[in-house]
């Protein structure tokens, strides 16, 4: 099957996997155009996929482009209405405690949502990002200790254990 | 510890809140914890984190306010971070000091406070007749149907298992016009966090305020009616509840004898070292032990609340995590006795307790475990079906978080749902479908930016009765409830299709809800009126 075919015989399940990954890197309802337009712009360029078995990684670093331009665009035209993030939601904690992922540096924030939210494996991640897997461990691990630090306020609030 | 600062690493720290507590530190570090704010809070710092990162990701509503940008203070500690720290400790010290007052100062409050209820009641704007703007909804499920709405109180009995889900059901059939009515509720409030209702629906196990080691069990109505010290739990019928203690030594020669499960490779009964585990007991309501299971078991891997996954209808699945590298867990069933040692780490029991589907890791971050699914049959252990080229990711329960699987098999038990994605059982064959729950009939709910889904095999349509992004929870009966995290009033949809937004006296907003199996009331937390956190149960009408 050629890439050509592979875009219409899987068109749906790049739509969805795309479009999951826009929201979690924080499109919101932009998610699902981008996620289009991504798939759109590859078909009309494939010719320079030189890997056939690596469309999926091709697409998702371009729909992962595409986002972080569109969050650029959108950050020049900041307003006051509500902003929508991608955020893990644990009923039993406070909000304040799933924003710390907004506070988090850039690259951090984006290697914890591939992999914690979406379940990317480090390698995946790093294909998206551009980057080597141990780059993406090292965000990892910097994160989660950012986190820790952050919330060492809350716990201490909450006499967590 | 760190011959620098004399406190243990945060790395170390880190390592010791993933790898099962402060336990698995040397014991100059342990004692130094126990005694050290700062290493005691940094500790607590990565358990919470460890329990965030494995919570359900969805998208939030934030204020602008409440999204932090990269301060100058930040990108400075970014930059001061890539330096020799041991050279530069004390100008550290001095820029942490001057960061943390200016981010007290600068950081602005990040909860978007939603207005109170009684300015904001976009309930209101629901207008539209169910019956005449719902979307045509098939009264064929592809999932099969179970059973028949029960009466409330019922156990599920309908047929089980992957493969014995043809028949059709029929959704509930709306019959109420216009908008909603609306029911005010009597809300209790009661301390701690619930887990889970009985399979009757009568009673309620939550972890009590605090550490979270004090297990109660409470009525319907929210009364005490007993109290346990547990590390995980649940629900093993109606009336036994299987709980996990930590025993901290635990010598082979104090081991008791029988089936003792350590997990593949781990430290057995005749290794000859001292370890420590977690002993399992069956306890009844009122708190008081009815059985002591043979052998200790080692939890691991931030799992600790799904160690034990409970059917309801009499077996439970003990997880032990072992010695065979990182991701090597292995179970056992409890229906009665023990059965041999099984490889994988169980998800969910199907509803009529036949079926079991498991879970063999390949990675497990936090409470999220991901690898490919196996069906086992109940009790025989046999398999049913595997689907190793499909590889699952599954997050922790809804409430109670992190105790417990997010999977729920469909009430025939052909297709399994495990945080938002479809598992048709049959074939292995995935669809996202997001979040949500199965009706009496198999007609599989959930909920997505635009509203309520109602799902006819992959293909979804909009419930507008139910519109913008919220929360579905459905109870075996076959109420539905959709919920938002702001001052919206839950919306209830009882099983004649009459809809009823509910008013909740004293609460702000609902961030997590659970339904009983029978209907018949739902439990809570939230915010309060005032701001405060809340947790209620409340009677349904």
């Amino acid at each position: 099957m050629g890439v050509r075919d592979r875009f219409d015989a899987d068109y749906n399940k790049f739509f969805s996997d795309l479009t999951r990954l826009c929201r979690a890197l924080g499109a919101g309802a932009s998610a699902e155009d981008i996620a289009q337009d991504a798939i759109l712009h590859a078909r009309e360029h494939q010719h320079q996929l030189r890997d056939e078995s690596k469309l999926e990684p091709w697409l998702r670093r371009i729909a992962a482009r595409r986002t972080f331009e569109h969050l650029r665009r959108q950050k020049r035209r900041e307003s006051e209405e509500t902003v929508v993030a991608f955020l893990p939601s644990d009923p039993s904690l406070s909000i304040d405690v799933s924003a710390a992922i907004t506070r988090l540096p850039e690259r951090e924030r984006v290697a914890v949502v591939l992999v914690y939210a979406l379940g990317y494996e480090q390698e995946e991640a790093a294909a998206v990002m551009n980057v080597t897997r141990g780059t993406v461990a090292t965000l990892l691990h910097r994160a989660r200790r950012h986190l820790a630090e952050g919330l060492v306020g809350y716990a201490l609030e909450r006499d967590l254990p | 510890m760190s011959p620098m600062s004399g406190h243990v690493s945060s790395d170390r720290l880190g390592d010791a809140a993933r790898h099962g507590g402060v336990d698995v530190l040397r014991e100059a570090e342990s004692r130094h914890v126990a005694g050290c704010d700062r290493c005691r809070h940094l500790y607590a710092g990565y358990r919470l984190t460890d329990r965030l990162l494995a919570a359900s990701w969805r998208d939030v509503k934030l204020l602008p306010a409440a999204v932090a940008r990269p301060s100058r203070l930040g990108a400075l500690a970014d930059f001061v971070r890539g330096l020799d720290a041991r050279s530069l400790a004390p100008a550290l010290a001095a820029i942490g000091i001057v960061a943390l007052i200016g981010a007290a100062l600068a950081v602005p409050r990040l909860i978007p406070v939603p207005p109170p209820a009684s300015t904001h009641s976009p309930i209101a704007s629901v207008t539209t007749s169910p019956s005449a703007s719902a979307p045509a909804v098939s009264t064929v499920s592809p999932y099969g149907s179970g059973q028949p709405p029960q009466s409330p109180g019922a156990q599920a009995s309908g047929p089980g298992g992957p493969g014995s889900s043809s028949a059709p059901g029929t959704t509930p059939a709306p019959t109420a016009a216009g908008s909603p009515g609306k029911t005010t509720l009597a809300v209790t409030k009661v301390g701690g966090t619930p887990i889970a209702w009985s399979p009757d629906g009568a009673h309620l196990l939550m972890w009590g305020p605090g550490s979270g080691h004090t297990l109660q069990i409470r009525d319907a109505a929210g009364h005490l009616i007993g109290t346990a010290t547990a590390d995980a739990a649940a629900w093993v019928s109606s009336s036994t509840i299987a709980i996990a203690t930590h025993s901290p030594i635990a010598s082979p020669s104090a081991s008791p004898s029988g089936p003792a499960h350590h997990g593949k490779g781990g430290p057995g009964p005749s290794s000859g070292v001292t370890v420590g585990g977690e002993t399992v007991s069956i306890i009844g309501l009122s708190g008081h032990k009815v059985a002591t299971l043979p052998g200790s078991y080692a939890f691991g891997g931030g799992l600790a609340g799904g160690m034990i996954v409970g059917s309801g209808t009499g077996e439970f699945t003990i997880a032990s995590q072992g010695g065979g590298g990182p991701y090597g867990w292995s179970f056992v069933l409890w229906n009665g006795s023990v059965s041999a040692v099984q490889d994988g780490l169980p998800i969910a029991f199907s509803q009529d307790g036949h079926s079991l589907a498991v879970l063999h890791p390949s990675s497990v971050s936090g409470g999220a475990v991901t690898g490919w699914l196996e069906i086992m049959a109940v009790p025989s252990m046999n398999t049913v079906s595997s689907f190793t080229h499909s590889i699952l990711r599954v997050g922790s329960g809804s409430l109670g978080s992190p105790y417990g699987f997010d999977a729920a098999f469909s009430p025939g038990g052909g297709y399994l749902l495990a945080s938002g994605t479809l598992v048709n059982l049959s074939n292995g064959s995935t669809v996202t479908t997001g979040k949500g729950g199965w009706l009496p009939d198999g007609t599989l709910v959930t909920a997505s930016n635009a509203g309520l889904l109602r799902w006819q095999g992959t293909h979804s349509s909009l419930d507008s009765r139910f519109p913008g992004m919220g929360t579905v929870e459905t109870s075996r009966h076959g109420e539905l409830i959709y919920f938002y995290g702001d001052s919206r009033p839950p919306l209830l949809l009882d099983t004649n299709g009459s809809l009823d937004a509910l008013a909740l006296p004293g609460v702000r907003s609902i961030g997590a809800l659970l339904i009983s199996p029978n209907g018949r009331a739902i439990a809570f937390d939230g915010r309060a009126t005032d701001g405060s956190s809340i947790t209620a149960v409340a009677a349904l009408p």
